[in-house]
């Protein structure tokens, strides 16, 4: 599928592809918001420039993904970001919750990254060209955040003692949610089919468990057990009321008058 | 870096970018961080946000050698205008009338001494 056109006259690969595509994008766009929030809070002001780096790193990517669907005939990158109802949100709802701890935000950060990289990856040769062309740029992009969170995560196990017990709580209240970043939703099946994604989300778990233990050991922390399911499937439309919170921040400004040029 | 209590206290780095292959590296500012490839992540994340460069340096301050700011090092005593370039401005434009005779050697000798 060279463009929008062709994928437009499958029915069954274009609402895969669309599918997919809310995922990418509701992902980055959550996170991204929650990085932005540690503007001015974090433990120092160099920590602090770089999350917002990294946000409109993330908020970029968000927007390359509502590009794609807008080609796709689905409405302006703006509306489907600011607009749509919790239920159409496709993010996993790991990334919607409250950002916490320092600890917590890079943990999670750092967990999320390793699962996109590999997920990327796995879209570089997508069938969808021009959504291969963009994972290949943006995993360029994201080398360096997996890189600072890596350093991050590493150093406050490293650090023992206080650093070192955050981060075990950290990961204590990521295990819950962990398990919904996980899989590509409804279409997985039809997905890898299509060949949109070149992986099957188990292989792709499978290879984040062992990069995520090798991770764990050189920060000297304990793999805990397997996850529990869990509560909420963001890949279905279910949210935690976390993300209610952060949709009514995040479109606070569009709502006023969303026919505003901006 | 561990202080007197036992904490371990972040570096200072000095951050220089370099813009183009033809270009310097130009001081653009310091940050702290605990070792040098979290400084080297957290310059680019901090100083190349929006402008595009070739190649970063960054420097831990204790080993820039520095002068101290009241001292005799950049006095200035005597008269040294005879080494600036000022002479030299005028050159181009006295030497074009010259060549066009509209000039003779003793005014533009004379010309020389006035400035």
């Amino acid at each position: 599928m060279e463009s929008a056109e062709q994928a437009q006259k499958n029915e069954a690969y274009l609402l895969a592809l669309r599918d997919l595509l809310y995922q990418l994008a509701d992902d980055e766009l959550t996170l991204g918001h929650r990085d932005s929030e540690w503007l001015g809070l974090s433990p120092d002001i160099e920590g602090d420039v770089a999350f917002s780096s990294v946000a409109q790193d993330e908020v970029g990517h968000a927007v390359f993904y509502f590009e794609l669907l807008h080609e796709l005939g689905e409405k302006d990158p703006d509306r489907l970001a600011f607009a749509r109802d919790l239920s159409e949100r496709k993010n996993a709802v790991l990334l919607e919750r409250e950002n916490g701890d320092w600890a917590y935000s890079i943990a999670r950060h750092f967990m999320y990254d390793v699962w996109d990289d590999l997920r990327l990856e796995a879209l570089t040769e997508s069938s969808y060209v021009p959504l291969a062309k963009g994972a290949i740029k943006i995993r360029r992009e994201e080398y360096y955040h997996l890189l600072h969170m890596h350093s991050y995560f590493v150093r406050l196990g490293q650090a023992g003692k206080e650093a070192k017990k955050r981060l075990e709580l950290a990961v204590k209240a990521i295990w819950k949610d962990i398990g919904g970043i996980f899989g590509f939703g409804v279409y997985e099946q039809k997905l890898v089919e299509f060949n949109i994604i070149t992986k099957p989300a188990e292989e792709l778990k499978q290879r984040w468990v062992k990069r995520m233990q090798q991770a764990f050991a050189e920060a000297q922390l304990t793999w805990p057990d397997s996850w529990e399911p869990v509560q909420y499937d963001g890949r279905r439309g279910e949210h935690s009321p976390e993300l209610e919170q952060l949709l009514q921040t995040m479109s606070e400004v569009y709502r006023i008058d969303p026919t505003a040029r901006w | 870096m561990m202080s007197a209590d036992g904490k371990v206290e972040y570096g200072v780095y000095e951050v220089f970018v370099q813009k183009s292959h033809a270009d310097h590296h130009v001081h653009v500012g310091s940050l702290m961080a605990p070792s040098p490839d979290l400084a080297m992540q957290l310059a680019r994340e901090n100083f190349l946000r929006r402008d595009s460069a070739v190649n970063l340096w960054i420097v831990p301050r204790e080993y820039i050698y520095t002068t101290p700011y009241s001292s005799d090092f950049f006095a200035r005593e005597m008269d040294r205008k005879y080494r600036e370039v000022g002479g030299y401005t005028e050159n181009g434009r006295l030497w074009r009338l010259f060549k066009e005779k509209t000039l003779t050697m003793e005014e533009i000798v004379s010309h020389i001494e006035e400035t």
